[in-house]
């Protein structure tokens, strides 16, 4: 499956968005700007976009507590991200969801979640609502390592293989389940192991490699679209910054996360553009302070929102 | 058992009561339900019954003395028995029973023991509520409930006893003399007596001449000379007065006169018409119709007009509740009735509580204008001069008018001068074109 | 009108809403071919096929979370959840995530599904088979709760539930299901949110909800030989709760009994109680508030210790008397 010079920038642009997002909301916090916590996805950014790109617009994800990334790729505006994150009540959750909350069901966005795992059931309903309408639409459901060993996963993955229905679970594998690493957490190599167990087909895909990504995310949704049901693929990545905000980064080492580093999926994008004469650096230079321009628009935008009113606290608890 | 009896509680603002006479005497027999002292309270003359048979063996209180509520001032037991101590020893008693509870003994007397420690009176919400509405002394009640408890049907049934309550004489006397029991007046939880239904020997007897006439400050007397030194001492008043045209007035009344007569079988008044007027008027002023208490001012909702009547040694103010919603009519044959018990001190207490406003109308004496002191709780009290007629000027011509003054006294804390004036002007109005109170 | 059993009746409300509508779709263990543990879906796998009547793997956080997950995209599944019990196994689905999208997403998502199941004690089923906690649930905003009691409200409540758009936990009590009573054959709705005064009396009202509905009419049906008489008042839905029925009732008869099958400590005869005693009808109160409820302990197997465990019809009569005194 090729890639049109077009999808190539926009899963580059895509990267950067993120990316840049990611680092504002780390200035922003430490400006004690941001209410709660944040888990951002700097180092993720391939994972998100690679497999948001094999996607049709009409299409449906779920997200995870670590969700910037998913939203942006699929749509999510930088204006409306920044003002959920600052609680205005232009943001996406008119402020009442927050970081780990933002849901874009406009564009197929069924949420980011704070419960680990607890977006799998929720992705598997989709699929089983899209089979039923037989609407065509495949979703693709986020997770982490760690919420591969939640129950709910087991139940989930077997009820939509039983069902073929079209999902395709994406574990994002960073590593580490907020401080416990993989390897102690989980008794498999790989969480794509697992699929065997559920007679579904599994991949384990580079993470920071963005059209490898693209490229088994791709087969994967193709084949849920025909109707021959779930795929288990499993992006091996890594996060750069602490699992939260109050991550003090002890249980890893200097030089494991200057190794990752090295692997940084933006960087090895741009130098693959540059050599394949799809951009110019300098095409590619413009291109990050286009958004990083953008990004300073939506941060103006979302200071300048105004703050959710108390009197309409009760508002959508029931519809 | 000797009986220790106690200055009865007979109206729910009542705290202490004046002895007028003792109606036996120490050594003479008396049987329950016999009238054994007559009791002045701040309101009436009441006579109280003995709650047990027996000898009159001690009167702790002379005739003229005032005592609280619940003060020992008789005992009535057996001709033989030993009489208890009043007093110290009896709080003794009180002390070493508390200590037993105390101490885990004589459990079983606990719940009642309790009760009196705590002072309070057990009853059900509802019951509080019925009693609250109908100004029933719930501590009178008879409870049925579980534990003591006053039931809202222990109240209904209380307040249903209380008013066809009658000693069996009395009831004969009624029966035969076709008088019916419940127009007779008594206190809650006063038995209607023989007393009540013919006219009593001692009014009859007159008193010795004296140089000097000594009254004793009690009753009534006590509690307006109370009333209105706190009244005045604690109400900054304002006084405002107009003068009302009264040519519409008396125009209407002649008007009414015949119908209200005929329908009514009263005579209209002028002070008629002022309530009426009055409640019209307060509704579009409702401040005037308030009680400061300090924190709060409370605006009553009801419109309740009382209106002074003077008594041979006192006054008592008798209150048109609701007036804004009554007719004229209605009004006249409340008031004539109202005076009628005043007069014959057989207001009850509801007759005479819960006014929102009053009017005192001196006119009758030919005062042409007076300052009146509030009625607490309320905040403003109308003063009605005389209606007469003067020369007065009316377009640029001279013409002759029946005019009256009104002085409206109003407590500062509540109602400021120019909410005052407001009301007096619209009472002017309507007084003016009293067709205006059909509006 | 003709006679029902409880279970034929919510077995219709079921089928109407899913000819009406082909969004609704049931999904449940054993709901297919076997027609549900309890055969509320009888026949409707024959009648339907297997997409809309759906068996699932014993998957109740699956279950629960598929629910939210196809309701989220425009579905209506009705999720059967073989006995109250496993409610606790879909927990988080049913509390972190259905309840919530909608709010927490800013009033943007509609979450229209029913999870229903059977619970109760009665039948020997023991601690984790038999217990009744529709007030958990009562307690989590974006949650409603409904428990009928008889053949009419449970018709007429699932079909509510069903067109409701938010998230509806359906309590049946399992003794319910063999309960007969009047069900019209013409359509008709019982709106969520309306008490139902099942009886009128003037001297006492027992609030009860569920199984306790039978129990209480037949405590007022004995009573009424010894000329008490008893004003029974469902209230049909624990959220919402239709505290003005309840109030009004209690104005006018002046004392209170509230019969409920759940565990007493902090069960929603705690919320009604508090709900009369700060309402208006406090000032009408002749009697303290009296709760008659589950005991504070896992329903036992024994049959005389499990019929101990909750409220009976002399316990109803008892507890009615006790507050008449």
């Amino acid at each position: 499956m090729s890639l049109t010079r077009d999808k190539k920038l926009w899963m580059y642009r895509k990267m950067l968005e993120i990316r840049h997002f990611e680092l504002e909301v780390d200035r922003l916090f430490k400006a004690n700007m941001i209410w709660g916590t944040c888990h951002l996805s700097v180092g993720e950014e391939a994972s998100a976009v690679g497999s948001i790109a094999a996607l049709e617009e009409k299409d449906m994800i779920t997200s995870t507590h670590r969700g910037h990334g998913h939203c942006l790729a699929k749509g999510g505006e930088l204006p409306r991200m920044f003002a959920e994150l600052l609680g205005k009540e232009t943001g996406y959750c008119r402020g009442r969801g927050g970081s780990m909350h933002i849901a874009d069901l406009e564009k197929g966005n069924l949420g980011a979640n704070g419960i680990v795992g607890g977006g799998i059931p929720i992705a598997t309903g989709a699929a089983l609502a899209s089979k039923m309408r037989k609407d065509g639409k495949v979703t693709l459901c986020f997770f982490g390592d760690g919420a591969a060993n939640q129950g709910c996963f087991h139940e989930a993955v077997n009820l939509a293989a039983v069902n073929k229905l079209p999902i395709v679970y994406i574990c994002e594998n960073n590593l580490y389940g907020m401080s416990v690493p993989f390897r102690k957490a989980s008794s498999v190599e790989n969480i794509a192991d697992r699929a065997t167990a559920y007679s579904i087909p599994g991949k384990v895909v580079d993470g920071n490699d963005v059209e490898a990504v693209y490229q088994a995310v791709k087969e994967a949704v193709d084949r849920a679209r025909r109707g021959e049901g779930p795929s288990l693929i499993e992006n091996k990545t890594y996060r750069w910054l602490g699992h939260s905000k109050s991550d003090a980064n002890v249980y890893r080492t200097k030089e494991e996360i200057e190794e990752w580093k090295q692997k940084c999926p933006i960087k090895r994008y741009r130098q693959k553009l540059i050599n394949e004469g799809v951009a110019s650096a300098e095409e590619l230079d413009r291109m990050e302070k286009e958004v990083e321009q953008a990004i300073q628009d939506a941060i103006e935008y979302a200071k300048n929102s105004p703050e959710p009113r108390v009197e309409d606290i009760m508002d959508g608890v029931y519809a | 058992m000797a009986t220790i009896v106690t200055m009865p509680k007979l109206g729910t603002t009542m705290e202490e009561g004046t002895i007028i006479k003792w109606l036996k005497k120490e050594g003479e027999p008396i049987q329950k339900g016999e009238p054994y002292v007559e009791i002045q309270t701040d309101k009436v003359n009441l006579e109280d019954e003995a709650p047990e048979s027996g000898i009159m063996r001690k009167i702790l209180v002379s005739e003229g003395a005032v005592v609280p509520v619940g003060k020992e001032i008789a005992i009535i037991a057996g001709a033989d028995e030993v009489l208890p101590e009043i007093g110290e020893e009896k709080t003794k008693e009180a002390e070493r029973q508390a200590s037993q509870i105390k101490s885990g003994e004589e459990t079983k007397e606990q719940p009642k023991e309790m009760e009196a420690f705590e002072g309070r009176v057990k009853a059900s919400p509802a019951a509080k509520r019925v009693a609250r509405e109908n100004d029933v002394d719930l501590s009178k009640v008879t409870p049925s409930g579980p534990d003591g408890r006053i039931t809202e049907k222990d109240v209904m049934e209380f307040i249903k006893s209380h008013k066809i309550k009658a000693t069996p004489v009395a009831m004969k006397i009624a029966v035969e003399q076709g008088i019916s029991l419940e127009t007779i007046q008594k206190a809650p939880g006063e038995r209607i007596t023989k007393q009540d239904l013919v006219p009593k020997e001692s009014e009859k007897t007159f008193p010795a001449a004296e140089t000097q006439k000594v009254i004793p400050v009690t009753g009534m007397r006590k509690i307006i000379a109370e009333r209105m030194t706190k009244s005045k001492g604690t109400a900054p008043h304002i006084y405002l007065t107009l003068e009302v045209d009264m040519t519409k007035v008396i125009e209407l009344r002649e008007k009414l006169l015949p119908a209200i007569q005929a329908r009514y079988s009263c005579k209209l008044s002028y002070n008629d018409i002022l309530i009426k007027a009055s409640a019209v008027a307060i509704k579009q002023n409702p401040i005037v119709n308030s009680s400061f208490l300090g924190d709060e001012i409370i605006i009553k909702q009801d419109i309740n007009i009382g209106l002074a009547v003077a008594l041979d040694d006192g006054l008592i103010v008798p209150v048109v509740r609701c007036a804004d919603k009554k007719g004229i009519g209605e009004i006249s044959k409340e008031t004539t009735q109202l005076i009628e018990k005043a007069r014959s001190g057989k207001l009850m207490p509801d007759e005479y509580q819960g006014g929102t406003f009053t009017i005192t109308n001196l006119g009758m004496y030919d005062i042409e204008n007076f300052k009146a002191i509030i009625n607490q709780p309320e905040s403003a009290i109308l003063a009605v001069g005389k209606i007469m007629k003067k020369p007065v000027v009316i377009g640029d011509q001279i013409v002759i008018r029946p005019m009256m003054n009104l002085t409206l006294s109003c407590d500062h804390r509540v109602i400021d001068g120019a909410q005052g004036a407001r009301f007096l002007q619209t009472l002017k109005q309507i007084l003016e074109e009293p067709l205006e109170m059909l509006m | 009108m003709p006679e029902k059993l409880y279970i034929d009746a919510l077995r219709e409300g079921l089928r109407e809403e899913m000819l009406r509508d082909e969004n609704v779709f049931i999904l449940g263990e054993d709901v297919g071919l076997y027609g549900g543990a309890f055969g509320v879906t009888k026949g409707l796998f024959q009648e339907f096929g297997e997409d809309r009547v759906k068996d699932t793997p014993i998957s109740e956080a699956a279950i629960a979370g598929a629910a939210v997950g196809a309701a989220l995209c425009g579905m209506r599944p009705v999720a059967e959840i073989m006995f109250f019990d496993f409610f606790t196994i879909a927990m988080d689905q049913l509390v972190n995530q259905g309840a919530k999208n909608r709010y927490m997403f800013g009033g943007k998502a509609k979450v229209p599904m029913v999870i229903r199941g059977p619970m109760g004690c009665g039948t020997g089923a023991a601690a984790q088979h038999s217990q009744s906690f529709p007030a958990v649930f009562a307690h989590f905003p974006g949650l409603k709760v409904v428990m009928p009691s008889t053949p009419y409200d449970v018709k007429g409540l699932i079909k509510a539930s069903i067109r409701d758009d938010n998230p509806v936990v359906f309590a049946e009590h399992k003794l319910l299901y063999r309960v007969k009573g009047e069900v019209p054959d013409e359509e008709y709705i019982v709106p969520l949110g309306k008490a139902d005064v099942k009886r009128k009396g003037k001297d006492i009202t027992v609030v009860a909800g569920s199984i306790m509905v039978i129990r209480a009419l037949e405590a007022a049906k004995q009573l009424e030989k010894e000329g008490i008489d008893v004003e029974v008042v469902d209230p049909r839905t624990l959220k919402p709760l239709d505290m003005d029925t309840i109030i009004n009732s209690v104005k006018k008869t002046g004392r209170v009994v509230i019969v409920e099958d759940d565990p007493i400590s902090f069960g929603w005869g705690a919320e009604v109680a508090a709900g009369i005693a700060s309402s208006s009808a406090f000032d009408y109160l002749d009697a303290p508030i009296k709760r008659l409820a589950g005991l504070d302990i896992p329903i036992p197997y024994n049959p005389n210790l499990e019929k101990h465990a909750v409220p009976q019809v002399e316990d109803i009569i008892k507890g009615i008397k006790d507050t008449l005194r």
